[in-house]
């Protein structure tokens, strides 16, 4: 039987050891694993694994010490404590390391940040698309706001900064608004927000409130993975109630704040949007107000001018009639006047002309019959020129007593009065100045006055 | 008329409001009923500035706690 070669331990993993240097000539690789554990001593120990589907595929141990966890630690930033952490997968620079006391491990050596961005960047894509492919990614923007906004439930963690800061600018508002809110407490960040989240929504009472508030302080980008969760995001979209969002942030939009009804940058920024809004209706309404107040004081103003223009008609009208009249009587009486003086002469002219034919005959061919002939034409003549006359002045007669009924004595009788200025009667107002002195002429005397203010009409 | 009130919203006043001011510039509202149309307008605002400002609901709650 042939002897056996029997080797020790430290022999064994000394030649592990070798050939895995020999393999990796010591160089560093880009690794990518989820982390199953993660202890943190001076170092870190981690247990990393690899998943297909449910099924362990590979499983290693890495660690990172000291001086690379410093390191990374400041690369990360404020990401750092959503990095090294359970079920997080990380992309990882690391070398295979083989103790001959612990046994195989990763030195990890830096960590890429980007590789966990973009994931996340991934995720809220497809959760975004999957909103979308529901038909619920508009479905909370489309949800009409009330006019104001007075019944908030707020779901937030009671105690924070954030909570403190929309609670005091609702409540300490410089015009006075009150608003009723209630707290629905939930944790806004780490890996039990979705949840409390989620019971925090699915515990609202939709008729109780106008909106729901959904507000958390400044965090990292990577804080923002609870607002990208597929079934807090449905929850929210499917809200009958407008969400109002003030997750704080300044670059990053989460999934909650594209689908929101209306998105804000801070929690503040959601009190003052609130606020603001109450106060646009407030001035909508005193605007209305006034608004109302003013046309109805141009319907009064419209009104009592017509109603003047009808008292000035009123008074008016009768007295330019009676001028019009009395016009017209005047231009009739002269006429009458003038036709009566025209016959008087004819006729006398007539009588006279044959008084002069017959002083011509010849006296001694004067013969009786002639001569009685004569005084018979004479006489009939005679009588036929009475009758004229007496005919004219009956008819004078006649329009004497009309004109007497209209003359002016009778009319100022009826309470009217001629104004004169130097001597003139005054028919309208165009040439008269302020200072004229105008005689008034009553039925019984008259009387003298200064003009001190003139208002002319009708010609515009 | 103190039930309709109750149920009087914001939405609601101010949609009035603005019947009775298109009402006013179309000339439909009569001197009749013009100041009893003011009347109802300074009402609607009084109304929603109290609602704005008022702790009538607190007070309600609070009641509600001492389960009175």
């Amino acid at each position: 039987m042939e002897e056996r070669k029997i080797y020790t331990l430290s022999q064994v993993g000394n030649a592990i050891k070798k050939r895995i240097e020999e393999a990796t000539h010591g160089q560093a690789f880009w690794i990518k694993a989820e982390i199953a554990s993660i202890r943190f001593t001076k170092h870190a120990y981690l247990e990393l694994v690899e998943h297909k589907g449910e099924e362990k595929v590979a499983v290693m141990r890495g660690s990172i010490w000291l001086t690379q966890l410093h390191r990374i630690r400041h690369e990360l930033g404020e990401e750092s404590k959503n990095i090294l952490k359970e079920g997080v997968e990380i992309l990882f620079l690391a070398r295979t390391h083989y103790h001959i006391v612990y046994g195989l491990s990763l030195a990890i050596e830096a960590i890429d940040l980007n590789f966990n961005i973009s994931a996340l960047e991934r995720r809220k894509r497809e959760t975004i698309a999957a909103l979308k492919e529901e038909g619920l990614f508009h479905r909370n923007r489309l949800l009409p706001l009330p006019l104001v906004i007075q019944r908030i439930a707020l779901i937030s963690s009671v105690g924070t900064a954030a909570y403190a800061d929309l609670m005091r600018h609702l409540e300490h508002n410089e015009h006075g608004y009150k608003y009723h809110v209630q707290v629905f407490h939930s944790a806004v960040q780490g890996d039990a927000a979705p949840t409390e989240l989620r019971a925090a929504i699915a515990s609202i009472d939709p008729q109780r409130f106008d909106v729901v508030v959904l507000i958390r302080g400044g965090g990292s980008k990577l804080d923002l993975e609870q607002f990208n969760d597929l079934e807090l995001a449905r929850m929210v979209a499917m809200s009958s109630l407008p969400v109002l969002t003030g997750i704080g942030h300044e670059i990053d939009i989460s999934v909650l704040d594209l689908i929101a009804n209306s998105p804000h940058k801070t929690p503040t920024a959601v009190a003052d949007f609130i606020v603001d809004r109450t106060l646009y209706f407030e001035t909508a309404m005193t605007g209305m107000l006034v608004n109302i107040h003013n046309t109805m004081l141009t319907s009064f103003t419209s009104h009592k001018e017509h109603l003047s223009m009808y008292a000035e008609m009123t008074a008016m009208r009768p007295a330019a009639h009676c001028r019009m009249q009395r016009g017209a009587l005047h231009t009739l009486t002269n006429q009458f006047a003038r036709r009566i003086t025209e016959e008087l002469t004819a006729q006398s002219r007539a009588l006279h002309s044959f008084g002069q034919d017959l002083a011509l005959l010849p006296r001694h061919k004067l013969a009786q019959v002639e001569a009685a002939r004569v005084r018979e034409l004479g006489a009939t003549l005679s009588a036929l020129a009475q009758r004229g006359i007496q005919q004219v002045i009956g008819k004078l007669d006649g329009i004497g007593s009309a004109v007497h009924l209209l003359s002016p004595e009778r009319i100022m009788e009826r309470g009217f009065s001629i104004a004169r200025v130097n001597g003139k009667a005054i028919k309208d107002a165009e040439n008269l100045k302020a200072g004229d002195e105008i005689e008034t002429t009553f039925a019984q005397g008259k009387a003298w006055s200064t003009i001190h203010k003139i208002e002319r009409h009708g010609k515009g | 008329m103190e039930k309709v009130e109750n149920k009087l919203t914001y939405a609601k006043a101010y949609a009035e409001l603005e019947g009775i001011m298109q009402d006013l510039q179309e000339d439909k509202i009569s001197v009749d009923d013009l100041s009893a149309k003011v009347k109802r307008a300074v009402m609607l605002i009084t109304f929603c500035n109290e609602m704005l400002r008022s702790t009538e609901a607190e007070v309600g709650a609070l009641v509600k706690k001492l389960g009175l």
